[in-house]
């Protein structure tokens, strides 16, 4: 039973809050004074609490999403050195929630050039859903090119010293380098042939057309099937799809995390330049910009179009949204805030240590 | 020259504290009277303030005064590792205490004058 725990257990069990690097600055001090405290309280909610509560903000504070950087053993002042290496973990963290971001952006867009393609033409004037969500397709269709072109300047510099690290490393810097790499490049060959397969089962072909390739639209759909109000109806859904498409709505969301923690362990193992960091704060600070443009359209389009109402024929009308679009904007604000958070952190880190001697 | 809307703290080291501007007044002021480490710390703070910092708070504070410089970590040959004051964190301190005792001092006048009675 857990009851017969000594104090210098129970001190251990509770440092497990704290990220490693962490436990090895202040690991060992903490435990005493966590040994003297339990010896003296032997029963405290309160400081089961507070730990947790500091082990959490450190796990946020090494991931660059809080606080500031630990002091350098030794030196006890924060290095220049540690606050770069803050800007990458910041870095990393808003390419984890650019990537939530735009799997449910894409799952809300995608839905909605379903629509679009697959009602017949409205008749004019065009009813008020049809035409707020033709403007909230255009407007994110619009956001995601930007995005896309943002990703693809920040990648750029990040490949090409990811490319001079690994010819210059040593045999153990280089197996740093390819294991990630190796993740990240299995996860985005599975994303893209799954996508590929699954894309035939599009539902948005055959009616009005739009301003959207289907094969992009169709491509988007597929690799965002995972974003479904079906996960809240196990029964049905798993009555109604195949195997293979439940496998893959399961696995697509762990390949795409799997590739965001690649991505995050190769900026943070390549040690970006201050210059290349630089340059990357600035597209972090664009990349907000438009994940702001595109919840706000995701928004305006559930705030004016909320509610399943049946026609007679018992549909769903195009360009209705339902609980799961509202989930879905609920998430893009939360991965806008992620994402703001690390950018201004990224920032302020950038800048203090340029002013670090 | 200071701004006119600008607060004492406001150039003092315990600006950008936010909510661990207490539990760092607290630490400071005890690390004052000379270095000690974490439970002794917490002992001190408790007798002469009253208030017990529990192991998490006291951490997080300790560990964002460290990292700007105001505090020092002392080489220990046990497990228990002492914390000093330095002349940093004396200076953040005593400016901290400057704008907290003319707060004090407004506040115990202006309860003299119109709430005497009491």
């Amino acid at each position: 039973m857990s009851a017969a725990r000594t104090p210098a257990e129970r001190a251990t069990r509770l440092l497990r809050w704290y990220p490693r690097a962490w436990r090895e600055r202040y690991g060992a001090e903490f435990t005493e004074l966590l040994i003297s405290d339990i010896a003296e309280r032997p029963r405290s909610a309160g400081r089961a609490v507070d730990v947790a509560h500091g082990g959490l903000t450190a796990r946020l504070t090494a991931a660059g999403l809080a606080g500031c950087p630990l002091p350098a053993p030794g030196v006890g002042v924060v290095t220049a050195q540690a606050r770069y290496r803050q800007v990458s973990a910041s870095l990393g963290s808003l390419g984890g929630a650019l990537a939530v971001f735009l799997t449910v952006a894409a799952a809300l867009w995608s839905e909605l050039v379903i629509d679009r393609q697959s009602m017949s033409p409205p008749e004019p004037p065009v009813p008020a859903p049809a035409s707020t969500a033709l403007l909230a397709t255009g407007v994110i269709s619009a956001a995601m090119l930007v995005l896309l072109a943002l990703a693809v300047l920040a990648v750029l510099p990040v490949l090409a010293t990811l490319v001079i690290r690994f010819l210059t490393a040593g045999r153990a810097g280089r197996g740093a380098l390819a294991k990630p790499a190796a993740v990240l490049l299995g996860c985005v060959t599975f994303l893209f042939i799954g996508g590929r397969h699954f894309e035939n089962g599009w539902p948005g072909t055959g009616g009005h057309g739009s301003f959207v390739p289907a094969g992009l639209a169709a491509f988007e759909w597929a690799t965002s099937l995972s974003v479904s109000a079906y996960w809240a109806h196990p029964a049905s859904f798993f009555a109604q799809f195949p195997r293979l498409e439940v496998g893959w709505m399961a696995a697509s969301p762990l390949a795409l995390a799997a590739s965001v923690v690649a991505v995050a362990v190769l900026v943070r193992r390549a040690g970006l330049s201050p210059r290349v960091l630089a340059f990357e704060v600035k597209l972090a600070a664009a990349a907000c910009a438009v994940m702001a443009v595109v919840c706000a359209a995701a928004a305006w389009w559930v705030a004016t179009s909320r509610g399943n109402r049946l026609t007679s024929a018992g549909i769903v009308p195009p360009f209705h949204a339902g609980l799961i679009d509202l989930a879905c904007t609920a998430v893009l604000a939360a991965g806008l805030s992620v994402a703001a958070q690390a950018a201004r952190l990224a920032r302020r880190e950038l800048l203090l240590a340029r002013s670090t001697v | 020259m200071p701004k006119r809307d600008e607060r004492p703290s406001d150039r003092a080291g315990l600006a950008g504290f936010g909510r661990y501007a207490g539990p760092a007044t607290l630490i400071l002021s005890s690390l004052a009277d000379g270095p000690k480490h974490g439970y002794a710390l917490t002992k001190d703070v408790e007798e002469f303030a009253g208030v017990r910092l529990a192991p998490g708070t006291l951490y997080e504070a300790l560990a964002r005064l460290e990292s700007q410089g105001l505090i020092r970590a002392l080489e220990s040959d046990d497990r228990r590792r002492p914390y000093e004051l330095t002349a940093a964190g004396a200076a953040a301190l005593r400016t901290h205490l400057d704008a907290q005792r003319r707060v004090t001092d407004t506040g115990l006048r202006r309860l003299k004058a119109n709430w005497a009675t009491g």
